[in-house]
């Protein structure tokens, strides 16, 4: 079984909780080598959406696979090629990142050293303390350094931002646009639209669990008429 | 395999830096304390007095360390988001089994520490014998079969409580099996009830079966083919509940 469209191609994923319909009917392709946001409010179905790209939860209804590269993406493949960071990310607090890192990584394919990992995010100078003494910052950029051990070729991040100050943002920011530029796919949420319109290549727009709109930011802003993205946002969710 | 040896460490490493894991020393050196005083005032009984009540001291104590820290560690690696990370490594296989294989290392050293003051005190009160490590291998084996079904009730139940109590039950059931089928053996004159126990006496856990607190504090040994159909025995048993953990763990992923 073959599809063409898309580095990443999804085709009416839904998924409920009980009685509430958490994703209903998203059809979504991801180009190689784009950095894509995923817009919503709150309870929206971004996360959902994200767990189900990494396999960690199971689509209630899916036509066909979700294809990674036109292949039915198999769940080697997502521990292989798919580095993950989720929503409010706690490691455990009494490893050093670098303990963290090397237990974690193993002997398959495409490895990257905990060392690169670490001085990629700019942790290596602090590698051997306790992770209990942290900042938020700081942990946000372990959670990338865990998602780049396996040198994956999609990194999915869910509110990678979440908690961080100005600087903070920026940081994390800068490095995945310098991922990017290295070939990476990157998927991401996040609600900060500064950043969403200086990084994104294309968006997507999730409101009660169905996917509202899918392309480039400049599309989106002329679809709603008007300049600004949060306005653009707003006018498509009805506020 | 290396995948499950690293991720084995790294819950062995978090685990013995615990808090909990420098708790119960101390509870089990408490224990161990009392114990003592225990065989002081048994006049004539002191050597058995110290073999027994140290090697349930070490039971209680092991018992807490990995069923509190085991849940603990499980319920945490769900709130952190950690097992989210950990999945996009491996599959829930490895996971349960890295869990539960981590912990019984954990119960293994915690044993081999406990023992190792066990011993010494032996020596004080004139009670060692060579064979006393047979009741560490037994208790070692028990805590064993506590963790297989720890794992199970923490990938059944969403409440981290359920999952102790629940565990702290069918181990207490366990133990008390045999005796409970006697009773109502002698009791019950029902076909049906005395085949429903009886199912029930092979489903739970024969933990009373491969306790070895009452024939060591007389210093009486069993012999090698005993302690390897223990072992035989806890293997299977913990082998079959991580195999049905796992697969609820995938059911129940949502």
């Amino acid at each position: 079984m073959q599809n063409q469209e898309g580095f990443i191609s999804i085709q009416e994923l839904s998924k409920t909780f009980g009685k509430f319909r958490a994703l209903e009917k998203i059809n979504l392709s991801i180009n190689a080598g784009e950095i894509f946001g995923i817009l919503g409010l709150n309870a929206a179905g971004k996360t959902t959406l994200l767990r189900c790209l990494v396999n960690f939860l199971k689509p209630d209804i899916l036509k066909g696979p979700i294809f990674f590269k036109s292949n039915p993406l198999t769940e080697k493949e997502t521990h292989n090629y798919f580095g993950y960071l989720p929503e409010d990310f706690h490691p455990p607090l009494n490893l050093s990142a670098e303990e963290l890192l090397t237990f974690l990584s193993s002997n398959s394919d495409s490895k990257l050293p905990v060392k690169t990992c670490l001085e990629m995010v700019g942790l290596f100078e602090e590698k051997s303390k306790k992770i209990k003494t942290y900042s938020r910052g700081m942990i946000q950029r372990l959670g990338l350094a865990i998602a780049l051990l396996k040198d994956p070729q999609v990194i999915i991040l869910d509110e990678p931002i979440l908690g961080l100050d100005l600087a903070g943002q920026r940081h994390i920011f800068s490095l995945l646009k310098t991922l990017n530029h290295k070939g990476k796919t990157i998927i991401l949420s996040t609600h900060i639209f500064p950043y969403i319109e200086k990084f994104c290549h294309r968006i997507g727009v999730i409101h009660k669990g169905k996917l509202r709109f899918t392309g480039s930011i400049e599309d989106f802003l002329a679809k709603q008429n008007t300049a600004s993205l949060e306005d653009a946002f707003l006018k498509e969710v009805g506020i | 395999m290396k995948r499950l040896a690293r991720f084995i460490l790294l819950n062995f490493v978090q685990g013995v830096r615990e808090k909990i894991f420098l708790g119960v020393i101390f509870f089990f050196i408490f224990l161990l304390g009392f114990s003592f005083f225990l065989s002081i005032v048994s006049v004539g009984e002191s050597a058995s007095v110290t073999r027994s009540a140290g090697l349930s001291a070490m039971e209680i104590s092991g018992l807490l360390l990995v069923i509190f820290g085991f849940t603990f560690s499980f319920y945490s690696d769900k709130s952190s988001r950690m097992i989210e990370v950990y999945l996009t490594f491996f599959s829930r296989y490895v996971y349960t089994a890295g869990k539960l294989c981590s912990f019984i290392l954990i119960a293994f050293f915690y044993l081999i520490l406990a023992g190792i003051f066990w011993m010494i005190l032996l020596m004080v009160n004139g009670a060692f014998f060579w064979q006393a490590w047979m009741g560490i291998l037994s208790i070692f084996f028990k805590l064993s079969i506590a963790l297989s079904l720890n794992l199970l009730f923490c990938c059944l139940f969403s409440s981290p409580i359920f999952a102790l109590l629940s565990t702290l039950f069918i181990y207490a059931s366990g133990e008390i099996a045999s005796e409970a089928l006697r009773v109502v053996t002698i009791s019950s004159n029902s076909p049906i009830s005395l085949a429903f126990f009886k199912i029930l006496k092979y489903i739970l856990p024969n933990l009373d079966k491969i306790d070895l607190k009452s024939q060591l504090a007389y210093a009486q040994a069993p012999d090698l083919n005993f302690l390897l159909s223990m072992f035989f025995y806890a293997f299977c048993y913990c082998l079959f509940l991580w195999l049905l953990s796992a697969r609820i763990s995938i059911i129940n992923r949502n």
